[in-house]
C-alpha cells in the first residue's frame, strides 16, 4: 500500500508545457486615451489624456507620466503636464503621445465657449474595463432652460463596435480602446469618446 | 525399504523382547521400564513415553528426562546399573512439560543442552496452552477445569500437575517445574564424552519451535521424539505446516542412520524417510496445482499426480493425505502485470462554464503495474499508473486559458475473485491517491500588467479517491496471461482545485505473470 500511494506522491510525473516568459517590460505598441468620456471640449477648459504600453502578450501598462505629448496645432491644443491639455481656440488637432519610441494620436475638437441653440450635449459616467456597460446622456438643448433627452430617439453609431457598441444611449464595452459614439437627431449631431481602460 | 534396512529394523525389534540379558536387572518399576538397544544404547520407557540413554566411560547421556518422577526413578536406576557413571549431559528434543520437566533431577552433574528457542518456547508455554496437548481450555479462561480435564484422553496428565489442589490447572503449573537449559545451541551441535558420539540436529518447526534430533552416528542410531506422523507406518500429514514437515523430512533425511525411533515407540529407517520427502513432496505439489488450477477436493484425488506411489503401503490412504494437505496448506498467488491502459478524464462540472471554445485531449495513454497477492477469492492490489498527460484549452473573451495535466495514481484494491480460481478475473475496488501535475499558460486580455498578459501556472494536487473496475484475465501458458483492467475513480472530499477532473475511466490490456505461493 505504501509502495504504491509512495509512487504516485514521490514520482517525477510532471506535466510539461512550453510557457513563454511574460514580457512586460518590452513594448509592442502604446494607446493613448482619454482619461474620461470627452466629447467636444470649450475653449479655455482642459482635457487629459492616459497613455498605455502595450506589451507583446497583450498586458497594459500605465506610462502617462513617462510619456511625451505633441499636439498638432498649438492654437488649438496646447500640452501642460503629465498628458494634461489646454483648449485655446476652437477647431480641430491631433494629439500624440510618445513613449518608448512608439506614438499614438487621439483627436480633440475645441469649441467656443458659448454654443448655438439647437445643439446636443453628451456627457457619461466613468467607464470601466472591458466587459462592462455605462450609459449616455443625450440631451437636445433648444433654449437655455429648455432641453430634453433624446436617448431613445437620437440615432446611435458606434466608430468602433469592437471597442464599444452602443444602443439608445447604453455603451457595452468589449476591449481596450477608444471609439466615438455619434448620436443624431434632427439634423444635428454630437460626438464623444468612450475611452475603455484595461483590467486592473 | 532395502534389505538392510528391513534386517537391521527386524533385529532392533527382537532386542526389545525379553531376553536373557536383562534377566539380571532389576524388574521393570510398573510403567517404567529400560531396556537395551545395542552396546550401550539404552532405551527408557515411562508408560507410553519413551527416551534414550548413552552410557559412556566416563559419563551418561540422556536424551529426555521425561517427567519428574520418572526422572527420579531414572536416576535412582542408572546409580544401580551404573554407580561409577553420572549423567553428564541431558539433552532435551524439545521444551514440553512431559519430556522435559525431569532435567531438574540431574542438574548437580548434568549439562542441560537444547536448542536455542527453547526458552522462549518456554515462556510462551507458561502463558498459553500448549497445542499439542490435546485439551481444550473450552470456556477460553486460560485454566484446565475438571470437566475440561475429564473429558480428555490425556485428562490424567494434566489433572496429576495440579499442584495446589484446587481442580484446576494453569499453564503454569504446567510447566512450574521446566527449567531452562544450561547451554543451547543453533543448528546443529556434537557432543564427545567416553569415546561416544552424539548430534544435536535441529529438525525446524514441526510439532515444537525448538525440536532437536538425537543423532548417533557411531551406532547409526537416531531418536526423535514427537516427530510428525510421517513416521508411523500408517503415514498421516498431521496438523503441523506442510513445509514444517517438508523441512523436517528434509532434515532427518539427510542423515545416515539404520533405526530411527520415536518417542513413542515407533521405528523407521532412513530410507523409508526418503522415499517418504519423495511422496511428501509430490502430494503437496499436486495438491498446489490443483487447487491453483480451481479444482475442487474430489477432483484433485482423482488426479493421477501420485501413481508412481501406488505400489508403496504408505500410499494407501492417498486420499486422506489429499484432503489433509487440501485443507492444510495455505496457498498465496502473487501477479504481477504490466498493462498499456487509456485514461479517459471527465471533465469536472463548470469547466467549458462562460467559455466561447473548449477543448480536451482527454485519452491519453498510461502505463500501470500492479501487484497482486491474492488467496482463491480473495486479495489485494497495489497497483500504479502513469503515462502521458492530458491537453485542455478554453478560450473566453477575456481570459484564454491552456495548460497539460499530468496524472500519476497509487491504489490499493481490495479483490474479489467469482470463480474459485487463482489468477482468474476479480472484481477489484479500493482507495487510491491521485497526484495530477498542471502546467500551463493564462491569458488574461485587455488588462493592466498587474493582472494581464500570458502568465504560466504550475500546480500539484494531491486527491483521495474510490476506485473500483474489474480485472479480466486470460491464461495464455505457463505463469503468463493477459490482463485487461478496467478502473472507474471518483475523487472524494471537497476538491477545490477547479481543474482537477472528478472522475476519470482508465482501460487498457497487458500482460500478467504469476505464481502460486506455498505459505506453510
Amino acid at each position: 500500500m505504501l509502495l504504491a500511494f509512495g509512487l504516485a506522491a514521490l514520482c517525477g510525473c510532471e506535466a510539461s508545457y512550453p510557457t513563454i516568459p511574460t514580457q512586460s517590460d518590452v513594448v509592442a505598441r502604446v494607446v493613448l486615451q482619454y482619461r474620461f468620456p470627452t466629447s467636444t471640449v470649450a475653449a479655455g477648459s482642459t482635457f487629459s489624456f492616459y497613455l498605455y504600453s502595450v506589451s507583446p502578450d497583450g498586458a497594459f501598462t500605465d506610462v502617462t507620466f513617462q510619456a511625451q505629448y505633441f499636439s498638432s496645432d498649438l492654437t488649438v491644443a496646447r500640452p501642460r503636464s503629465d498628458g494634461i491639455f489646454t483648449a485655446v481656440e476652437p477647431g480641430a488637432a491631433e494629439i500624440v503621445g510618445a513613449y518608448n519610441g512608439f506614438t499614438a494620436s487621439m483627436p480633440v475638437v475645441v469649441r467656443p465657449q458659448t454654443r448655438t441653440y439647437p445643439f446636443i450635449e453628451m456627457s457619461a459616467g466613468s467607464v470601466g474595463a472591458a466587459g462592462g456597460s455605462t450609459s449616455i446622456r443625450a440631451l437636445l438643448w433648444q433654449a437655455p432652460s429648455l432641453s430634453r433627452s433624446i436617448a431613445t430617439e437620437g440615432t446611435w453609431t458606434s466608430s468602433d463596435p469592437g471597442v464599444a457598441t452602443v444602443n439608445y444611449g447604453t455603451v457595452h464595452t468589449w476591449s481596450v480602446g477608444t471609439a466615438l459614439i455619434i448620436v443624431t437627431f434632427n439634423g444635428l449631431s454630437e460626438s464623444i469618446y468612450i475611452p475603455v481602460p484595461p483590467r486592473s | 525399504m532395502s534389505t538392510r534396512t528391513r534386517l537391521a529394523l527386524a533385529s532392533f525389534t527382537a532386542m526389545l523382547l525379553p531376553a536373557p540379558l536383562f534377566a539380571q536387572l532389576p524388574p521393570p518399576d510398573g510403567n517404567r521400564e529400560i531396556t537395551r538397544i545395542q552396546d550401550d544404547l539404552y532405551r527408557v520407557r515411562d508408560d507410553g513415553r519413551y527416551t534414550i540413554v548413552l552410557v559412556t566411560r566416563e559419563g551418561i547421556i540422556l536424551g529426555d528426562p521425561l517427567s519428574f518422577e520418572t526422572a527420579t526413578w531414572l536416576k535412582a536406576e542408572l546409580a544401580l546399573r551404573f554407580p561409577e557413571q553420572p549423567v553428564r549431559y541431558v539433552l532435551h528434543s524439545h521444551h514440553h512439560f512431559d519430556r522435559a520437566e525431569g532435567a531438574a533431577v540431574f542438574t548437580a552433574t548434568a549439562e542441560v543442552v537444547a536448542h536455542r528457542n527453547f526458552p522462549a518456547a518456554l515462556s510462551a508455554a507458561r502463558r498459553s496452552w500448549p497445542e499439542f496437548y490435546g485439551i481444550a481450555d473450552r470456556n477460553d479462561n486460560g485454566v484446565l477445569d475438571a470437566p475440561e480435564m475429564a473429558d480428555s484422553p490425556r485428562g490424567a496428565l494434566a489433572r496429576a500437575k495440579d499442584r495446589d489442589g484446587n481442580g484446576r490447572v494453569t499453564p503454569d503449573e504446567l510447566y512450574r517445574r521446566v527449567l531452562e537449559p544450561e547451554t543451547t545451541y543453533d543448528s546443529r551441535r556434537t557432543i564427545l564424552l567416553g569415546g561416544r558420539t552424539v548430534e544435536l540436529v535441529y529438525t525446524g518447526n514441526a510439532h515444537a519451535s525448538d525440536m532437536t534430533a538425537l543423532y548417533f552416528p557411531i551406532e547409526r542410531v537416531l531418536f526423535v521424539a514427537d516427530p510428525p506422523p510421517v513416521t508411523a507406518s500408517r503415514f498421516m500429514v498431521g496438523t503441523d505446516a506442510p513445509r514444517d514437515v517438508l523441512s523436517w523430512l528434509d532434515v532427518i533425511g539427510q542423515l545416515d542412520f539404520e533405526i530411527g525411533l520415536t518417542g513413542n515407540n515407533e521405528t523407521f529407517s532412513a530410507e523409508s524417510i526418503r522415499e517418504r520427502r519423495a511422496y511428501f513432496a509430490d502430494l503437496i505439489a499436486g495438491v498446489v496445482q490443483g487447487r491453483a488450477a480451481g479444482l475442487s477436493l474430489a477432483q484433485i484425488q482423482a488426479l493421477p499426480f501420485l501413481a508412481k506411489y501406488a505400489s508403496e503401503s504408505f500410499a494407501a490412504d492417498r486420499a486422506i493425505h489429499i484432503a489433509a494437505v487440501y485443507r492444510t496448506v495455505r496457498l498465496v498467488n502473487l501477479d504481477m502485470y504490466a498493462a498499456a491502459v487509456g485514461n479517459y478524464a471527465l471533465r469536472p462540472a463548470g469547466f467549458c462554464e462562460g467559455f466561447t471554445a473548449c477543448r480536451s485531449i482527454r485519452l491519453v495513454p498510461l502505463a500501470a503495474v500492479g501487484l497482486s497477492i491474492s488467496g482463491v477469492r480473495r486479495g489485494v492490489t497495489a497497483e500504479f499508473t502513469a503515462g502521458d498527460q492530458s491537453w485542455h484549452t478554453r478560450t473566453s473573451h477575456f481570459y484564454d486559458q491552456e495548460f497539460a495535466a499530468r496524472q500519476s495514481r497509487g491504489s490499493v484494491l481490495f479483490r474479489y475473485q467469482p470463480v474459485r480460481r487463482f489468477s482468474s478475473s476479480a472484481l477489484v475496488g479500493g482507495l487510491s491517491v491521485t497526484v495530477t501535475d498542471f502546467k500551463g499558460m493564462t491569458h488574461q486580455k485587455e488588462a493592466s500588467a498587474r493582472v494581464g498578459g500570458l502568465r504560466p501556472f504550475s500546480t500539484r494536487t494531491t486527491t483521495m479517491g474510490v476506485t473500483g473496475g474489474i480485472d479480466v484475465r486470460l491464461h495464455v501458458g505457463g505463469r503468463v496471461g493477459v490482463v485487461v483492467p478496467m478502473r472507474v475513480t471518483h475523487i472524494v472530499g471537497n476538491e477545490t482545485n477547479p481543474l482537477v477532473p472528478r472522475t476519470d475511466l482508465q482501460a487498457g490490456v497487458g500482460l500478467t505473470y504469476g505464481f502460486v505461493w506455498r505459505a506453510n
